[in-house]
């Protein structure tokens, strides 16, 4: 058994120590927002954030995660208002497939917590989203979209 | 159902336009094939085309809209892509390459119907709107006349002296409106109108304007469904290990460890494949990897060198499959003054789209069956469960998808779900890939090596273009594979596109191909045949340049024609948009190319700079697009962005090897991509103008590899012959 604060929702699972939270995630609390795009950490569909970090779920076992305040996609929005990285990605129309673009956008949450508002290289080393459809020309304007809608509320 | 039984006077039956209303799914009407119409006025636009990232459901949805005098923006607009398979009609341009508007005559009369009547709907060859830009917009007025002849009734007044206003008809006096969901079931009464009359384009409200995609929220939120993400109730999960070797067969299968493990529920051996159902992913994935298996090699397995060897051998005993040859290119290139000869070569590709295929199958105890795929096309997946035998319906839901790029347009990430789904009938089954299984059973753009020669005269015109062009067929690889069609039916016209009909003007030409067979399973990825012969033309064509001296644009210019006005437009555009002032040098370099593909024509220049370490920075690419008319500039810009960086990506670091009869690379580490720090701006200038619309999805792929490659000469005065430029050292 292990216990997992998802979205602030405190759940047990009945699952194995090493499995990872990514498949936690999707396939058993059926948090589908959280995408699976290679396994091996290598390009970000599947990022999240524990205890504010950004973290790639598909290779983080679950076992290390207890006690987290795991955040997914899921959360970003209120019930009311889109996050502000999500404000931007609809105003720019980021996405193409986006199927990437869940996990950008926590990567690109966590950045803006860090960084209000990141320079070029800062952006460049933050957000490593590995995107096929190329939507990074938007990503960069959105980034820097969201750090205005930021500090304008 | 075969084609030469059908008959003309059954043909004639056939609905060929959509046009047919009638009841829609919960007390819902269809007026026409593509626009639904609920009682609490909930409007839903088909598309009958996936959305994988293109945005098509946006695109043809404006489409309708602009007809139909719909806010594409108001809440209760939504677009999906209909469970119905949408007859052929709709693939009209992608079956017989050739616009709907260009048809006429009784053969294209036997061909649209003899299409329609049989259910191959797919999505492809960027034809969506170029198909329907016409079908899409009146159904449109259709619905729209027929909901205004009920409002009138339902109002009492003339349909003239109506106002469309966003779903509602109101009187002009401001008496009354009524709205269209209250009068769907009367307007589906009345006899579709025939002479319709199409707003002229300067009336356009929709078309051409940058609508918000209809996607974009859903996409955001994580809301969106991709086949990955469908869940049904008692779902397990699967997945598939398959002979890593080309050709080879299971001889021994050690399950027992796999078996035992937590969760495990079933191992199917099929065929060359290993299926382990689980009840979840990640545990379908251990135990996949936990079977030992022996297999059985083919006698010769695939080598890398295979490809060239053949080529070769063909070649030297002058075995072409097809070719053209106006003029006399032999004697001409004799005869020039200067004769510039060079060999390329391309490597095989693959997809790697972001969501890895998958497929959900439920097969019911009554052996009706339904499936779930982000799928090119929902008629593969029907046949598929068709070719598993015992289904007494079929019902495929296309999902949207992760990507694209021609990999979905294949059969093979259902079967094996169909194939486990059968024998647990009562339980859905969701299959999905690992990225290494993804990688290395992909479909894969096929190598090629291209012998170039090209004579110029003395005022550094070209008089002879000579090519030989060396690869696989794709129509040969995918019709065997997905239909267990043999090949020689007709030519592959996808081998040579995009190098006959060139559009630079040379007298003397011999354009010919060597398809050469292989075991390597082979695919349509992204722009096809262009991806090829986009990078030999134009590499080749900046060579003739520089051997004649002259200016990449100029030498270009000067060999458009009269017939060639848009290609001069685009390229005279871009020339002053990337601010060309010429070549480049001392590690800073500019490259230019210019390409046609799907109706559309996009001119690309890229500025890098290359140190002496060979270390590649892309700085900026500027793109023209002459796409004919323009349904949403904020699509065609990010379709050309994304086509760009396709492209580059490819060209940077794409390439499959294979040896011993299997592909080396497995995930993103060895099959690099482009990411965000290493990619370059990309400005598109959309030209305007009033020609039939153009493609968009694929367009912006063939220029990039080419104007990245004659960037790199003009920096360093290398020649990059063989892609990816990282086989000459260059790393970015
Ligand atoms: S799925 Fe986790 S990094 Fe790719
Ligand atoms: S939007 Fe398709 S992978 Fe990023």
């Amino acid at each position: 058994m292990v216990t997992l604060t998802i979205n602030g929702d405190r759940q047990s699972f009945d699952v194995e120590a090493k499995m990872p939270l990514l498949w936690v995630l999707r396939d058993v609390a059926n948090l589908t927002g959280t995408k699976f795009g290679c396994g091996a950490g290598l390009c970000g569909a599947c990022s999240v954030l524990v205890d504010g970090e950004l973290t790639r779920s598909c290779v983080t076992p679950v076992e290390n995660v207890e006690g987290s305040d795991i955040r997914t996609i899921e959360s970003l929005a209120s019930k009311q208002h889109l996050s502000a990285v999500q404000q931007a990605w609809l105003e720019l129309d980021v996405p193409q497939c986006g199927y990437c673009q869940p996990g950008t956008i926590v990567a690109v949450t966590a950045l803006l917590a860090e960084a209000p508002n990141p320079t070029d290289d800062e952006i460049d080393a933050a957000i490593t989203n590995i995107c096929r459809c190329g939507t990074y020309d938007r990503i960069r304007k959105g980034v820097r979209r969201a750090a205005e809608i930021v500090a304008a509320t | 159902m075969t084609g030469l039984g059908i008959g003309t006077g059954y043909l004639a039956t056939v609905d060929v336009d959509g046009t047919q209303s009638g009841p829609g799914e919960n007390d819902s009407v269809n007026l026409t094939a593509w626009i639904n119409i609920a009682t609490d006025n909930v409007i839903t636009i088909f598309v009958p085309f996936v959305e994988m990232g293109q945005g098509t459901h946006t695109g043809l949805a404006q489409l309708v809209a602009e007809e139909l005098g719909l806010d594409l923006s108001a809440g209760n607009i939504r677009v999906t892509h209909p469970q119905e398979e949408f007859a052929a009609h709709t693939n009209l341009t992608m079956f017989l390459n050739q616009r709907p508007e260009e048809m006429s005559g009784p053969l294209s009369w036997y061909g649209k119907r003899f299409l329609a009547s049989m259910k191959l709907s797919a999505t492809g060859a960027s034809s969506a709107v170029v198909g329907n830009w016409h079908a899409m917009r009146h159904a449109g007025a259709i619905a729209r006349q027929m909901l205004q002849a009920a409002a009138a009734r339902h109002l009492d007044g003339k349909p003239d002296d109506l106002i469309l206003d966003h779903a509602l008809f109101k009187r002009a006096d401001g008496a009354n409106s009524v709205s269209f969901g209250t009068i769907a079931k009367a307007a589906a009464k009345i006899d579709p109108p025939t002479d319709i009359a199409l707003k002229p384009a300067a009336e356009f409200s929709v078309i051409g304007k940058p609508i918000p995609r209809m996607d974009a929220a859903a996409k955001i939120t994580g809301r969106g469904q991709y086949g990955v993400d469908v869940r049904l109730p008692g779902m397990a999960f699967a997945t598939v290990r398959q002979a890593p070797v080309f050709g080879a067969t299971i001889k021994k299968v050690e399950d027992k460890v796999a078996r035992s493990m937590r969760g495990v529920i079933d191992v199917i051996i099929d065929g060359d494949s290993m299926i382990v159902v689980a009840d979840n992913t990640w545990r379908a994935f251990q135990a996949a990897e936990a079977l030992e298996i022996e297999y059985t090699l083919p006698e010769k397995p695939v080598a890398g060198e295979d490809f060239a060897a053949a080529f070769k051998a063909r070649h030297e005993a002058g075995a072409f499959t097809q070719s053209e040859q106006p003029g006399d290119a032999a004697n001409a290139l004799s005869a020039a003054a200067k004769k510039i000869e060079a060999e390329y070569h391309t490597p095989y590709l693959a997809h790697a789209t972001m969501e890895p295929m998958n497929s959900t199958v439920w097969w019911k105890p009554d052996d009706t069956v339904e499936v779930w795929a982000p799928t090119q096309s929902a008629a593969m997946a029907r046949q598929v469960i068709e070719s598993v035998g015992g289904a007494s319906s079929i019902k495929v839901h296309v999902t949207f998808a992760g990507g694209g790029f021609g990999r979905r347009a294949e059969k093979n990430f259902v079967i094996h779900a169909a194939k486990a789904a059968k024998a647990h009938k009562g339980r859905p089954i969701q299959l999905t890939w690992s990225r290494t299984e993804d990688m290395q059973h992909d479909v894969y753009r096929p190598a090629a090596i291209a012998k170039l020669k090209a004579g110029l005269d003395e005022n550094g015109q070209l008089t002879a273009f000579d090519a030989v062009i060396g690869t696989h067929s794709v129509m040969a690889s995918f019709l065997l594979r997905n239909m267990d069609l043999s090949s020689n039916l007709t030519a592959d016209n996808t081998t040579l596109e995009g190098i006959a009909h060139m559009p630079y003007q040379v007298r003397n030409r011999r354009i010919a191909a060597v398809e050469v067979e292989t075991s390597v399973p082979i695919g349509f990825w992204r722009s096809v045949g262009h991806s090829n012969n986009a990078f030999f033309v134009e590499s080749m064509i900046d060579e003739c340049a520089v051997a004649a001296g002259k200016d990449a644009f100029d030498f270009r210019l000067a060999h458009l024609g009269p017939q060639q006005r848009r290609h001069k437009k685009v390229l005279e555009t871009l020339r002053d948009m990337a601010d060309w002032t010429g070549r480049g040098g001392n590690g800073r370099g500019r490259g230019v190319a210019l390409h046609e593909s799907f109706r559309s024509i996009v001119g690309a220049v890229i500025d890098i700079d290359v140190d002496s370490q060979k270390q590649v920075t892309l700085n900026k690419v500027v793109a023209v697009i002459d796409c004919g008319t323009i349904i949403n500039p904020r699509l065609v810009e990010a379709q050309v962005q994304s086509g760009i960086i396709f492209g580059l990506t490819a060209a940077c670091f794409g390439r499959i090897d294979i040896a011993d009869g299997m592909v080396a690379q497995e995930n993103f580490d060895s099959y690099e991509m482009l990411t965000l720090a290493r990619a370059p701006s990309v400005e598109v200038h959309l030209m305007t103008n009033a020609e039939l619309p153009g493609g968009v999805g694929e367009p912006g792929t063939p220029p990039a590899a080419p104007a990245l490659a004659n960037a790199i000469f003009s920096a360093t005065g290398e020649r990059i012959r063989r892609l990816p430029i990282s086989e000459a050292g260059y790393a970015l």
